[in-house]
């Protein structure tokens, strides 16, 4: 069991296990209705996500991944992230997720339909992500 | 009499057999371990999954008129259902493949008999190709889907099946491939993906009220379709776990055969060395004897 007055973070995709039950003191996510923070003694909630970066901080320390879609739950004092996909520092190639978000944005202009393009949007919005969490959070 | 020089060819190729079946089957090791690894890195998601699916649809009462809460939930009367053969890629590995083609085989019967029309989907080459020629439909097939898999593959066919299940083309889909028990067990059963059992997810669980953002419908039917995909994927998992730890077996048997047919060709051998040389020593003491 964690210390109280704390949470432990779960990130989980399909393939991998990107976080185990970090400890912190607060949780930022991508909510796809908007951000979500999470502090300790939170509601149980069920919330869906969209592209971007979990945030967390221990005592100070900040530490970030990028996550593209899924789920979180929250219970007690656990929060579990389901996403689809994730990266954390290390497995992120900033030159990489330059071109990837790059590349996107010229995609853009070609896309047709609102589907193809929210596609794209998110193509663009999770390699930004990414960069900002190799760039250091 | 056999000839001493067969006898060393054989033995020679046996051998170069034995080595190459060993170095087969430690290729199947590490993959198995490799396998297994994904196997075990899938439960943590599996786990989350499926709290969140029984706490969710506990709150979702079914809809006023009757029908249920989600389109992938809806039992409907099997008049056309489609099976989902998984096999592997290569052959080599004991009765694996044919294991699974044969419970396709009894499955596709029984339904017919009861007036239920099956089509195919195969996953993996051996099942490809054993379906290829045959009068079963098959609607999709992806030979060579083991060599490189990874979640978005399950997701699409994944995808794939629930819409056809959706749009009411099949009543039901069913999915037969090699359960991973142990290294040294593979049991092939038949699972139903679609219509989701919400019994079989525990639903309706007290636990804790939640909050749903948006709402637990909207959740609801996003979490479904993520639960069949992940259902395949974990098929496909095991499948390819049992596969390599099948073929480690085979292997390790045909090594252990090459190894007896070895010992019982050098027994020849020796055997047969031994009888030239009597055969030669007679012949100079006989030779001897005549010049006396």
């Amino acid at each position: 069991m964690s210390e109280p007055g704390h949470l432990t973070l779960t990130v989980v995709t399909p393939e991998r296990s990107v976080v185990d039950k970090a400890v912190c003191d607060a949780v930022s996510l991508p909510g796809e209705l908007g951000e979500l923070g999470i502090l300790p003694g939170h509601t149980p909630l069920v919330a869906l996500l969209g592209v971007g970066r979990v945030t967390w901080t221990d005592g100070g320390k900040k530490t970030a991944v990028a996550v593209r879609g899924g789920f979180v739950e929250v219970a007690g004092d656990a929060v579990r992230v389901l996403a689809d996909l994730a990266a954390e520092k290390d497995s992120i190639d900033a030159t990489a997720a330059r071109e990837e978000r790059d590349e996107g944005g010229v995609r853009r202009l070609g896309v047709v339909g609102n589907e193809q393009l929210a596609a794209v949007n998110d193509d663009v919005a999770f390699a930004e992500a990414k960069l900002a969490v190799a760039q250091g959070g | 009499m056999p000839n001493l020089i067969d006898i060393r060819r054989r033995i020679r190729s046996v051998k170069s057999t034995q080595q190459i079946t060993k170095a087969m089957k430690m290729v199947a090791a590490s993959k198995l371990r490799r396998s297994q690894e994904r196997v075990i890195a899938a439960r943590p998601y599996a786990a989350t999954l499926g709290a969140t699916l029984a706490s969710v649809t506990g709150r979702v009462p079914p809809r006023e008129d009757g029908a249920p809460a989600h389109p992938l939930l809806a039992q409907r009367e099997e008049k056309k259902v489609v099976l989902v053969v998984v096999t592997g890629d290569k052959g080599l590995c004991g009765a694996f493949n044919t294991n699974v083609n044969r419970a396709a085989g009894a499955f596709v019967r029984e339904k017919k008999k009861a007036g239920v029309e099956v089509s195919l989907v195969t996953l993996g080459r051996k099942a490809t190709d054993f379906w290829k020629r045959r009068t079963v439909p098959v609607l999709e097939a992806k030979p060579g889907l083991f060599q490189r898999f990874g979640y978005d593959t399950a997701a699409e066919i994944g995808r794939s099946l629930a819409a056809r299940f959706t749009g009411g083309e099949v009543d039901a889909v069913y999915v037969v491939y090699n359960e991973f028990k142990s290294v040294i067990s593979q049991v092939v059963g038949v699972k139903r993906l679609l219509p989701i059992e919400l019994g079989e997810l525990g639903a309706g669980e007290g636990g804790a009220d939640y909050i749903f953002e948006p709402g637990p419908d909207v959740i609801l039917g996003r979490l479904l379709p993520r639960h069949v995909e992940f259902q395949l994927f974990r098929f496909l998992l095991e499948s390819n776990a049992a596969e390599n730890a099948a073929r480690m077996t085979a292997m390790e048997s045909a090594t252990k055969n090459a190894g007896e047919m070895i010992d019982s060709l050098t027994l020849t051998y020796n055997r047969a060395r031994q009888a030239k040389i009597t055969k030669e020593l007679i012949e100079i003491v006989s030779g001897a004897e005549a010049l006396k």
